[in-house]
C-alpha cells in the first residue's frame, strides 16, 4: 500500500505541477498585446487598446459593431472615437469589456450603448449568453473573477478558486498548445483591418449573404431576462463609478421583421421607460432605412449600403440631442 | 455522479482511504461501508430509486433463501418465475410501458379505431435494466444448482448496489462477484496499478474520444437535412467511436475502480472493432450482455443443438431481445434483427466460431485479408449504428436517403474534423498495441521509460483535449 501511495501522490504531484506551470504561464501569455490574435479576432482587438484617450466608445453585439460607418461618425460628431462591440456578445461580455477596457488606461468621456430586444434575452437568441472563455485568462481581475463565479456551479467555484489554473483545462479547446503556437507565429501580424475600420465591421463576408426572404420571419415574443438586465445595470454603473457619460441607441430594424415580433412596441416602451428611470437618453431612430430589406441582409444587421446614411442620421440626432442638453 | 465528474475525482479517493484505512479491519465493516457509500453513489441521482433497488435485492435474497429449504421442483419453479416476474415487471413499468401504450395507441388508429394515448410521466430509474439482470442471474444460478444461496444479507445487498458497476455494468454473474463479498479484501500493488491504468485509459475513452466525437455528431444528427454527405458518413463513423469509446470508457473506469477496492469485474470489451465477421464482434462488444443472454436465453430455449430452424429461430429471438433491452424504440429493434441478419449467414454456413484468436504477421500488424474483414466488419457495424443513435426508425431512413442524395452544396456548421479523426486513430494505434491484454498499458511493462512516456501522453491528451465545458452523461445510462 505504501509504495502504491507513494508513486500514485508522485504522479498526482507531477500533474498538478505541469497544471500549475501551464495555468501560470498562460496567464501571462494570453494576456499580452503581441499574442491576443487582434489581427483578426474582434474581441482581442477590442483589448489590444492600452493608455489611450477617446470622446466616445460604441458598446454592444453585432448590431452595435456593425452600425456606423466609425470614421465617419468621428467626422461629423468631431470626436475620436472606437468601436468596441463584438458580434454574438451580450451585456455580460460588454460589461467585462468596458471594465477591462478602462483597466488598460484608457480615456473615455462617452459611451454609446446598443440596447435592444436581443441584448436583453441573450440566453433565448445568443449560441452562448457569455463567452467565458474570452475572459478566464483576466482571472485575477476581481469584476472578471466575480462574473465567471457568477455563471458557474458552487462546486466549480470552489475549485477554481483553490487551484485556478484548472480553468485553463476546462476550457482547453481556446488555451490549448496549438493556440499558443498559432498566436506565437502571428506576433509579427500587427496590421488589422479593424485599425482602418476603428472597430467597426468589415464588411466584405457579410456582404455575401443573400437577402432573407420576408416570409421567413417566425412569430416572435420577447421578454426581458433578468440577468441581462442587472448586466445592463452594471454597466451603467460602471460608467458613473469612471464619470463616463452614457447614451443608449437601438439599431434599425427591417419594418416587416418588427411586425413578426408580437410584443414589440410593449417590450421598447418598457426599455425606454427603464432608461429614462435611470436618467439615460435612448435613440431609437426609426427611419426610411427600416423600410427597404436592401438596406439589410437580414432583419436586423445592416448592409455596407445603409452604414453610411444611418451614421449620418445618427450624427444628426446625437447633436441635436446634445444642442437641447446644453441650452440653460 | 458521472465517473468522469470532479464529483467522483473526489469521491472515489474518499472512499479508498476509508475503505482501506479505517474499515479493513473485518469483512462485515467493509462490506457495509461499501453499501452505503453505494446507496450514496445511487442518491446522487435520484435517492427515491433507492427503494427500488433495496426492494429488487430484497426480493432475491428472499426467493435464494427459499430456493436452498426446498426441493420440491413446484416450488422451485415458482420462486424462479416470483423472482423473473418481479423484477421484469419492474423493468417493464418503468422501461417499456409507455412504448406499449403508445405503439398500441397508434395501431389502433392505423386500423380506423379510435384511441386515447394515455402515457404515464414514468422516469427511467438509471442503471435498472443492469441491476435487474444481475439480480435475475443470481435466482436463476440458484435454481439451477450451479450456487449455494447466501444467507449474508449484507453481502448480496452489496453485491447488487456496488457502484463501480451499479448504474451500466459490467452486468455481473453472482458465481463470480458474490463470492468476493464472502472475504475480507487485502490490498495488492499489482490490483491498485491495475486499477489505476484502466481508469487512465477509461478516462481517455471518455472525455477525449467519445466526447469530442459526440459534438459533431449531435450536430450533424440534430440537423441532418442539411448536411452534406461527407458530413453524413464522417459523423456515423464518429458515432461509432463514440459509444465505444463511451461504453467500453466506462467499463474500464468501473473496472479500474473495483479493482482500486480489491475486487475482479468481468472484461465487457475485447476490441470489438477489430473484429473479422459479426460473430467475432459479438464476442467482443458488451461481452457480459451477450453471455448473459446467451446462458440465460439463448441455450435454455434450445441454443443450437436443436437442428437449424430452431437456431436461426433462436438467433432472431436473442438479438431481437437484444435491442429491446436498449430501450423501449423500433430503432433498438431493427438494430437488433439487423445484427441477426449479419450473423445468420455464419451461422448456417458454420462460421461463426472461425475467428477465436488473434493472427498476426511477424510485424504485429494483421494479414491483408485479416484487415479487410475488420474494415468490412466496422462498415457493417457502423451502418446499423445509424438505427441506434436515430430518434425514429423515419429519421434514420430520412438520413440515409440524405446520403444517397446527390450532393447539395449545404452543410453544418461543425467542429474541425482534423482533430477529432486524429484522435481516433491514436485510440486505435493504442487499442491495437493493448488488444491481447486484459488490463491497458501491460505491454509496457518490461520498459520503464515507455511505460511512463504512455502515461504521461495519455495524460497529456486527457488534459489538453479532453471536453470538459459541457460534460457528457454516459450513452448506456439511458439503457
Amino acid at each position: 500500500m505504501r509504495d502504491f501511495l507513494r508513486h500514485t501522490l508522485l504522479w498526482i504531484i507531477i500533474l498538478m505541477a505541469c497544471i500549475y506551470a501551464y495555468g501560470q504561464f498562460c496567464d501571462w501569455f494570453f494576456t499580452q498585446p503581441q499574442f491576443l490574435d487582434f489581427a483578426i479576432n474582434k474581441r482581442a482587438w477590442n483589448l489590444k487598446h492600452k493608455k489611450q484617450s477617446y470622446d466616445f466608445v460604441v458598446l454592444g453585439n453585432s448590431r452595435a459593431y456593425g452600425v456606423f460607418d466609425m470614421r465617419l461618425l468621428c467626422e461629423r460628431l468631431d470626436k475620436n472615437g472606437i468601436n468596441i462591440g463584438a458580434g454574438g456578445s451580450s451585456f455580460i461580455d460588454n460589461y467585462l469589456t468596458l471594465n477591462l477596457f478602462l483597466k488598460n488606461g484608457n480615456k473615455v468621456k462617452e459611451v454609446f450603448l446598443q440596447v435592444d430586444l436581443w441584448s436583453l434575452n441573450s440566453r433565448t437568441w445568443l449560441t452562448e449568453s457569455f463567452h467565458k472563455y474570452h475572459f478566464v485568462q483576466y482571472w485575477k481581475d476581481p469584476i472578471v473573477r466575480q462574473t465567471l463565479n457568477d455563471f458557474s456551479g458552487i462546486r466549480e467555484v470552489k475549485v477554481f478558486t483553490l487551484f485556478p489554473e484548472l480553468r485553463y483545462i476546462k476550457f482547453n479547446k481556446y488555451f490549448s498548445f496549438k493556440e499558443i503556437v498559432r498566436r506565437y507565429s502571428n506576433r509579427n501580424k500587427i496590421h488589422s483591418p479593424f485599425d482602418f475600420t476603428l472597430g467597426g465591421v468589415v464588411a466584405q463576408s457579410l456582404e455575401k449573404q443573400p437577402i432573407m426572404e420576408y416570409t421567413q420571419y417566425k412569430k416572435m415574443i420577447f421578454k426581458i431576462d433578468e440577468k441581462d438586465l442587472f448586466y445592463l445595470k452594471n454597466i451603467i454603473l460602471l460608467c458613473k463609478l469612471n464619470n463616463i457619460k452614457l447614451t443608449a441607441f437601438k439599431a434599425p430594424e427591417f419594418n416587416t421583421f418588427k411586425e413578426s415580433i408580437i410584443n414589440y412596441d410593449e417590450i421598447y416602451n418598457n426599455i425606454n421607460d427603464l432608461l429614462y428611470d435611470w436618467d439615460i437618453p435612448y435613440h431609437q431612430l426609426n427611419s426610411e432605412i427600416d423600410n427597404n430589406i436592401e438596406n439589410f441582409y437580414e432583419g436586423g444587421h445592416l448592409r455596407n449600403q445603409a452604414l453610411i446614411p444611418f451614421t449620418e442620421l445618427f450624427a444628426i440626432e446625437y447633436v441635436r440631442y446634445s444642442s437641447q442638453e446644453d441650452k440653460p | 455522479m458521472l465517473f468522469n465528474s470532479l464529483t467522483y475525482a473526489f469521491f472515489l479517493p474518499v472512499v479508498f482511504v476509508i475503505y482501506w484505512f479505517y474499515v479493513n479491519k473485518n469483512l462485515q465493516l467493509q462490506n457495509f461501508f461499501l453499501l452505503a457509500v453505494s446507496y450514496v453513489f445511487y442518491a446522487w441521482w435520484d435517492w427515491r430509486f433507492l427503494t427500488l433497488i433495496i426492494f429488487s435485492s430484497a426480493i432475491d435474497y428472499f426467493c435464494g433463501i427459499q430456493l436452498g429449504k426446498t426441493d420440491d421442483p413446484a416450488n422451485r419453479k415458482m420462486l424462479l418465475w416470483f423472482s423473473i416476474l418481479i423484477n421484469i415487471g419492474f423493468l417493464f413499468f418503468f422501461k417499456y410501458f409507455n412504448f406499449f401504450v403508445d405503439s398500441f395507441a397508434e395501431l389502433s388508429q392505423a386500423i380506423g379505431f379510435q384511441a386515447n394515448k394515455s402515457s404515464l410521466k414514468i422516469i427511467l430509474p438509471v442503471g435498472i435494466s443492469f441491476y435487474t439482470f444481475q439480480t435475475m442471474s443470481y435466482t436463476i444460478d440458484v435454481y439451477r444448482r450451479k450456487m449455494e444461496p447466501t444467507s449474508d444479507a449484507l453481502a448480496f445487498f452489496t453485491y447488487v448496489a456496488f457502484f463501480p458497476q451499479l448504474v451500466a455494468g459490467p452486468i455481473e454473474r453472482a458465481i463470480n462477484l458474490l463470492p468476493q463479498f464472502f472475504s475480507k479484501r487485502i490490498f495488492t500493488y499489482e490490483a491498485g496499478v491495475q486499477g489505476m491504468r484502466l481508469i487512465l485509459w477509461g478516462l481517455f475513452k471518455k472525455v477525449v474520444v467519445a466526447d469530442n466525437c459526440a459534438v459533431y455528431v449531435d450536430t450533424v444528427f440534430g440537423s441532418y437535412s442539411d448536411a452534406s454527405r461527407v458530413q453524413l458518413l464522417l459523423a456515423l463513423v464518429l458515432f461509432a467511436f463514440q459509444i465505444y469509446g463511451d461504453f467500453s470508457g466506462y467499463s474500464d473506469i468501473a473496472k479500474g475502480s473495483a479493482r482500486l477496492l480489491g475486487f475482479d469485474l468481468m472484461t465487457n470489451f475485447r476490441t470489438p472493432y477489430f473484429s473479422r465477421d459479426i460473430a467475432e464482434f459479438w464476442r467482443r462488444w458488451h461481452i457480459s450482455l451477450s453471455s448473459w443472454f446467451k446462458d440465460y436465453l439463448y441455450i435454455p430455449l434450445g441454443g443450437s443443438k436443436e437442428g437449424k430452424t430452431k437456431a436461426v429461430r433462436n438467433t432472431l429471438i436473442i438479438f431481437l431481445v437484444s435491442g429491446f433491452w436498449h430501450g423501449a424504440n423500433w430503432t433498438f429493434l431493427f438494430w437488433g434483427f439487423l445484427h441477426a441478419l449479419y450473423f445468420l449467414p455464419l451461422l448456417l454456413s458454420n462460421t461463426h466460431r472461425v475467428h477465436l484468436e488473434f493472427r498476426e504477421t511477424k510485424y504485429g500488424l494483421p494479414t491483408l485479408k485479416e484487415f479487410s474483414q475488420m474494415v468490412f466488419t466496422f462498415v457493417l457495424v457502423t451502418f446499423s449504428w445509424l438505427f441506434f443513435r436515430a430518434n425514429s426508425m423515419t429519421a434514420a431512413f430520412h438520413y440515409l436517403a440524405s446520403i444517397a442524395t446527390p450532393a447539395r452544396g449545404v452543410r453544418v456548421e461543425t467542429v474541425g474534423t482534423t482533430l477529432l479523426i486524429a484522435l481516433c486513430f491514436i485510440q486505435v494505434i493504442f487499442e491495437w498495441i493493448f488488444r491481447k491484454e486484459i488490463v491497458p498499458f501491460t505491454n509496457f511493462e518490461s520498459s520503464k521509460p515507455l511505460r511512463y512516456g504512455a502515461y504521461l501522453a495519455v495524460g497529456f491528451l486527457i488534459i489538453s483535449y479532453g471536453a470538459y465545458v459541457n460534460p457528457q452523461s454516459f450513452i448506456y445510462f439511458q439503457f
